[in-house]
């Protein structure tokens, strides 16, 4: 076996190669407390840059009583499981698309919602405030607690069909949407059909053209090569997609007071810091798809309007299905 | 290291892979101080997977084209054409592997579609029954090197690589590898003394593809639909699973209820048995990744030389001894962040260090104790798996001389690539 | 004790059929809704991956009474038939071990995902049903493996050409 001190210094070793330089290496070897951060997303986007710069700085703050191990590109499997993980207490911490958590609290569907926030602005405020506290009620039920919300930035139209510069183009598109029920109706409301194509086979789907389209935001497309299978792509910002950064209950009640003050302290700064790398990125993303050989347009504000009139039956859809589904939409949209 | 320990032992006395690599497994996750019911959640997550479906689609498929007898009409005309030259069906065999392995992402799946027609060919054929399996376990593993490559897929976005240019770069390397075990079919062929069968006349030829219609547009359908994009592989599969039923049943009439009752429960046997070992290794392989282990050993091992042909080697070793245990795309999440800094250093490309990944994983499918292609050989044969083991064992010895051939010539991989980017 | 048997062998096999047939059914289903009726099942790929599993791990309990588990029999096939016979008996005995791990861990994962009561994203059905294929699964093994070790118990050693003639 490898003695845990062998571990930490080859740790030291392949950190090296990050550009993480804003921290430096805190022994850990006899934290008290271990968290396990696991997602599913790449290290070097802004949410996974954020994951490890969480764990540096919350091992730094502590002074070492918290270590905090990140694992990220679905080592540790895919959103669901690694919530399942931290109920069952092998792991503590994700920040996991709002998109999987209907499964536990069938409420986050909100966020499936066309056109829910105007901006990113409105995005950061709802979510880090009033929203994110509404839907924060109903995690300790699944034993889990809000700490912060990630931008993942605002969905986009891509597709090998044709520019959508209007409603009317999307009739009779096919587009690969989530297992989501609101997303396959939000397609629906707009003409055209939704295919529900499994994350692992989206981009060879793209390329054959099995489905014409998807929906996405910047990071993605460009980090799963999606622009490169496809031939358009609209600055649609119809959707919203974020990350709530989530910590198991049982483990932050184990917690002391003055520790759990420092694991809120720098939530609160990593949050702040990632929505500015996710802007900075975005606007990285952005470069490279102009560079790119595919062909990007933007949705003009009055066509959006039509797409807003148009996705009212999914608000409809989520008001009657969801249990407080009217008090959510009442603090999005006052 | 009790866990290893544990495993091999249950092994070597004949307990089910299943069990003893569960059972180990288990050992690491508990003396690891991880609770138990992470076993039973890796297993479901190992086999919970929409393209992992395809495994037991395309067996049933597979099965079904055997028994509707859509099969025996195409190597008869794969007879026909090649089987009057020395070696023609193995050829014929390894040909096919291609073709399909255009047609799957999965090595597995290649075994099972084009191993589950040939091996019973080649032995009607006088071919040994270690060659045959040998043969078309080796030749699966084109699977996931030429594309399209669900492992290359996991690496290209693991490395921020460019998919479209990884799928291209597996085309010469694969294209290499099936040439290089077509030469190893004539070769063994010659030597075994087989006898190039009879010439057919063109009017036999054209008799035999008339009556082979039906199963030759299966595979025009498959692989036109993928390539066309009208469905995904899995997708595929399932529409395989109806063609040949259908066909089995109305056009051969091979196929009757009772006899379709019988062919199912066998791929239900064959899925299963393949399936539970890949849920199996899931434990371990969460365990691993779990302790970074396999992090810490590579490191340990990287940090003896900063000679690039020595480093390439222990890359090579290093996947081959990882590719013996686990699955590849696992090891291909883990080992990845890795390896790219350092070859990055002495300026090898991300797309060549893919392409080396890939085929030293896929050899690691041909080899124990986990080696998927070797269950799926050894549930279509009926063979021991012992016996599957040892016959697939030259030919892997041959995968690994055009791997270093592939290692060290970049441009086989770089070449086509270089076309797209400008 | 042998109604059981048969009851069980039945009730294996048709689970397993129907749940291939079914599984990929639904996908091939699905992608004629695309062609035909230009709209899909979103559920299809859900529920056929989850018919897979269930049927894989009461599939693998068939695979244990057929004797088709992959295993590595290199040296088994080295020793004496008496020792064989042990061998196998061991083999059976550490394998019911693991459907005991399989059945305790099993039934934590489910009671765990039952009492947060998450749901499947499509189908909308507990988290838990399919979770249940494991726990399920690993007690027809064991009742399987002990089948096995009886069997073995009453063979007679030196009548038996363990599958050689495969060679
Ligand atoms: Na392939
Ligand atoms: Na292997």
């Amino acid at each position: 076996g490898i003695s845990s001190e062998e571990v930490s210094e080859d740790q030291a070793d392949s950190d090296t190669n990050d550009d993480q330089e804003e921290v430096s290496e805190t022994d850990t070897s006899d934290a008290e407390y271990e968290i396990q951060f696991a997602h599913v997303v790449n290290p070097g986007t802004a949410k996974g840059q954020a994951a490890d710069y969480f764990a540096d700085l919350l091992e730094e703050r502590s002074d070492g009583q918290i270590a905090v191990s990140v694992y990220p590109d679905s080592q540790l499997g895919s959103d669901r499981e690694i919530i399942e993980q931290m109920q069952s207490g092998t792991v503590e911490m994700n920040a996991p698309f709002t998109g999987v958590l209907p499964s536990f609290v069938p409420q986050y569907q909100v966020y499936d919602l066309p056109y829910l926030f105007e901006d990113r602005e409105h995005a950061f405020e709802l979510s880090t405030g009033e929203l994110g506290d509404a839907l924060n009620e109903y995690l300790p039920d699944q034993d889990l607690r809000f700490l912060g919300f990630w931008d993942g930035g605002f969905k986009h139209f891509t597709n090998s069909d044709k520019p959508i510069e209007s409603l009317e183009d999307m009739q009779g598109l096919s587009m690969r949407a989530s297992q989501s029920p609101l997303l396959i109706s939000q397609f629906e409301a707009w003409g055209a059909s939704a295919e529900s194509i499994d994350l692992n086979e989206l981009y060879t789907s793209l390329e054959q053209g099995t489905v014409d389209g998807q929906e996405n935001p910047l990071s993605n497309i460009v980090s799963q090569s999606y622009y490169e299978a496809q031939d358009y792509m609209t600055y649609s910002e119809h959707g919203y997609m974020g990350y709530p950064l989530l910590i198991s209950e049982s483990f932050y009640q184990e917690l002391p007071e003055d520790l759990q003050e420092t694991l809120h302290e720098v939530a609160d700064e990593v949050n702040e810091w990632q929505w500015e790398v996710s802007e900075q990125s975005e606007e990285e993303y952005a470069e490279t798809l102009e560079e790119a050989s595919i062909e990007v347009n933007e949705l003009p504000e009055e066509e959006r309007e039509e797409f807003r009139e148009a996705s009212e039956e999914v608000y409809d859809e989520f008001r009657e299905n969801i249990e407080d589904g009217e008090e959510i939409l009442d603090i999005v949209e006052n | 290291m009790i866990a290893i320990l544990l495993f091999i032992v249950l092994m070597v006395i004949g307990t089910p892979l299943a069990a003893a690599l569960g059972l180990g497994s288990i050992y690491a996750v508990l003396d690891a101080g991880h609770s138990l019911d992470n076993v039973t959640r890796n297993m479901f997550s190992g086999i919970d997977s929409f393209t992992l479906m395809a495994i037991p689609f395309f067996i049933f498929a597979g099965d079904l084209m055997l028994a509707g007898g859509a099969s025996r009409r195409l190597i008869d005309v794969a007879k026909k054409v090649v089987g009057w030259a020395t070696g023609g069906l193995p050829i014929a065999g390894v040909l096919s592997s291609m073709f399909f392995a255009s047609l799957s992402g999965s090595s597995p799946a290649t075994v099972a579609a084009v191993g589950g027609v040939m091996i019973p060919t080649l032995r009607d054929a006088q071919y040994t029954a270690k060659f045959s399996v040998g043969l078309m376990c080796a030749a699966g593993s084109l699977g996931i090197i030429i594309p399209p490559s669900i492992t290359l897929l996991v690496y290209g976005v693991t490395a921020e690589v460019s998919i479209s240019e990884l799928f291209i770069a597996g085309i010469i390397p694969g294209i290499f590898i099936g040439f290089v075990l077509i030469i190893v079919s004539y070769v063994i062929a010659r030597k075994q003394g087989h006898k190039p069968g009879e010439k057919s006349s063109i009017k036999e030829i054209v008799r035999s593809f008339l009556d082979a219609f039906w199963g030759i547009l299966m595979p025009v359908i498959v692989l036109g639909g993928i390539y066309f994009g009208v469905f995904t592989p899995t997708e595929a599969a399932a529409v395989a699973i109806f063609y040949s039923l259908f066909i089995g049943m109305f056009v051969y009439r091979e196929i009757n209820m009772k006899k379709l009752f019988e062919v199912t429960k066998r791929s239900v046997l064959i899925s299963s048995m393949v399936m539970i070992v890949i849920a199996s290794a899931q434990i371990f392989s969460w365990y691993l990744t779990m302790e970074q282990i396999p992090s810490d050993i590579a490191s340990n091992v990287l940090a003896i030389s900063t000679n690039p042909i020595i480093i390439m080697l222990l890359i090579t070793l290093i996947l081959l001894i990882v590719g013996m245990f686990m699955d590849t795309s696992a090891a291909v999440l883990i080992l990845t962040p890795i390896f790219l800094p350092i070859v990055m250093e002495f300026g090898m490309s991300p797309i060549h260090l893919g392409v080396v990944m890939i085929v030293n994983l896929a050899i690691g499918m041909c080899t124990p104790p986990f080696g998927l292609n070797l269950f799926v050989g050894a549930g279509i044969s009926k063979l021991p798996l012992a016996t599957v083991i040892r016959a697939t064992l030259p030919f892997v010895f041959v995968l690994i001389i055009a791997l270093l051939v592939i290692t060290f010539t970049p441009g086989m991989s770089t070449f086509l690539p270089s076309f797209i980017n400008d | 004790m042998t109604k059981l048997n048969k009851f069980l062998d039945h009730l294996e096999e048709y689970f397993g059929v129907i749940s291939l047939i079914a599984a990929s059914g639904l996908i091939f289903l699905n992608v004629v809704m695309r062609y035909v009726f230009s709209t899909s099942i979103p559920w299809s790929g859900e529920a056929a991956r989850y018919l897979i599993i269930w049927f894989i791990f009461i599939g693998s309990s068939f695979a244990v009474r057929e004797r088709a588990h992959a295993k590595v029999d290199v040296l088994v096939s080295y020793v004496s038939p008496r020792v064989q016979k042990v061998l196998s008996i061991l083999a059976s005995f550490f394998a019911i071990n693991f459907c005991v791990f399989l059945i305790v861990s099993g039934i934590q994962t489910v009671q765990n995902v039952a009492a947060f009561s998450s749901i499947t994203p499509a189908l909308e059905i507990p988290m838990y049903i399919p979770y249940l294929a494991i726990p399920v699964g690993a007690s027809l093994m064991l009742y399987r493996f002990s089948q096995l070790i009886v069997e073995d118990m009453k063979s007679d050693p030196n009548n038996q050409d363990v599958e050689e003639d495969h060679l």
